[in-house]
């Protein structure tokens, strides 16, 4: 066990995790905007900024929560001046790329700043990379890029074209901290990043289900154990299977034996 | 548009997907600039996909995605040159060839690109025409500059 401290209280960590890891374990809360759980962390935006002692740091040395992993004896402070005031800075330059972003807005809120000195710019983005890192990551598709460079970097499919490689799975809308990828949706089709899909049908019922033809392609190359039939069904379908099986061994009709064939 | 240079290219480096960045130089010497078609066959030759290519071909300022002209006139504007007057050097330029910093002439002529510092600060302002120095360039010496590719 490791031990390490955030704002003075004694904790015992996990080997190889994060101080973020760590904090969201014992319920305490660090504002990030570009990690996720299932994906390796990047630090990119800047937003889980704390202060270090101990363990061999800097004094009064800032760094990312989501990157900095655990230490015996290292104390983390969440909320010291030199924190929110960098953090403030971050917040601020965000908002002057992103300025009419909820997510920001809220965030601007809850940390008290109150000024935008800065520019303001009319970007959607705030550039943190983390639809293209699902994509490649736990998706798989490889759809997106990260082009250009310094202020100018992007992040869209290649050359900003309807990208050849995506399925459409919405995983990088979903994923978005501020909700920029538009997706749009009908009884039909799914419409991202500029290209439309055709949405599967479950083969039960007919209703619309929230897959297509190239995602359910992408998920069997991935898993060589999935079968078309276990994803083309819908849920409700699929739950009445599972209660009508479930019922005819209740009643004594099949034996459990039987359920897996 | 003739594609068979990016298949010697990419056969040349044995269709390592390590040297994506090798091959989009050599092809940039090829054609003088990174032509959309010649990104996708490589992006197919080394079974990459597109993104990790164009990641690459758009990062690099030395790599160029539209068409460049015959010369390749480059403006440094670094501190060094910028602080002895790279920015009227590079009007003068834009002037005279009545076209913007990243344009290339009708004619198919000039491309005007401008770079941070290309080591030779003594010599600023520097201008490079097709690689070859040309150092304390004065705004009068612009269009005699020119005059020798023209
Ligand atoms: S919707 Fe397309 S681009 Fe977005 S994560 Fe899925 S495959 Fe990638
Ligand atoms: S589109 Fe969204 S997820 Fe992708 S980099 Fe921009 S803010 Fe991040
Ligand atoms: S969450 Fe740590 S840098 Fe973005
Ligand atoms: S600034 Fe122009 S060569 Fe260094």
């Amino acid at each position: 066990m490791i031990h390490v401290r955030i704002n003075g209280k004694l904790l015992e960590a996990k080997k190889g995790e994060t101080v973020l890891q760590l904090a969201q374990r014992n319920g305490y809360h660090i504002p990030n905007l570009c990690y996720h759980p299932s994906l390796k962390a990047d630090g990119a935006c800047r937003m889980c900024l704390v202060e270090v002692k101990g363990a061999n740091a800097k004094p009064n040395s800032l760094t990312t929560a989501c990157t900095l992993t655990v230490k015996e004896g290292m104390e983390v402070l969440l909320d010291t001046p030199e924190v929110s005031k960098h953090r403030n800075t971050i917040l601020e330059m965000l908002m002057a790329l992103v300025p009419d972003s909820p997510v920001l807005t809220k965030m601007a809120e809850e940390y008290g700043l109150k000024e935008i000195r800065l520019a303001q710019g009319d970007e959607v983005c705030i550039k943190c990379g983390l639809c293209v890192r699902i994509c490649d990551e736990v998706v798989g598709a490889k759809a997106l890029a990260m082009e250009g460079r310094g202020t100018e970097t992007t992040f869209n499919p290649p050359f900003n074209e309807p990208p050849e490689r995506c399925v459409a799975c919405t995983s990088c809308a979903f994923i978005c901290p501020v909700q920029c990828i538009p997706v749009k949706k009908t009884n039909d089709s799914i419409t991202i990043w500029g290209r439309e899909f055709d949405r599967l049908k479950c083969t039960r019922c007919g209703r619309a289900l929230d897959l297509t033809e190239e995602h359910m392609a992408l998920m069997m190359t991935r898993s060589s154990h999935l079968k078309p039939e276990d994803l083309n069904v819908c849920d409700v379908c699929s739950r009445k299977e599972v209660l009508g099986t479930m019922k005819s061994l209740v009643d004594g009709q099949i034996t459990l034996e039987r359920v897996g064939k | 548009m003739d594609l068979a240079k990016v298949d010697q290219i990419v056969e040349k480096y044995g269709f390592d997907k390590n040297a994506v960045l090798a091959i989009l130089q050599d092809i940039q010497v090829a054609y003088n600039y990174l032509p959309r078609e010649a990104i996708n066959k490589v992006s197919e030759l080394l079974s990459l996909p597109l993104g990790q290519i164009s990641s690459q071909a758009t990062f690099f300022s030395s790599f160029s995605l539209t068409p460049r002209g015959e010369h390749i006139v480059t403006v440094c504007m670094g501190t060094a040159c910028h602080v002895r007057g790279a920015p009227r050097v590079l009007s003068e330029l834009e002037r005279e060839l009545k076209i913007d910093d990243g344009e290339t002439t009708a004619d198919g002529k000039f491309t005007i690109e401008t770079v941070n510092c290309v080591g030779a600060c003594a010599l600023g302002p520097l201008v490079m025409v097709n690689g070859n120095y040309h150092g304390n360039i004065d705004t009068a010496e612009v269009s005699t500059l020119l005059s020798a590719y023209r």
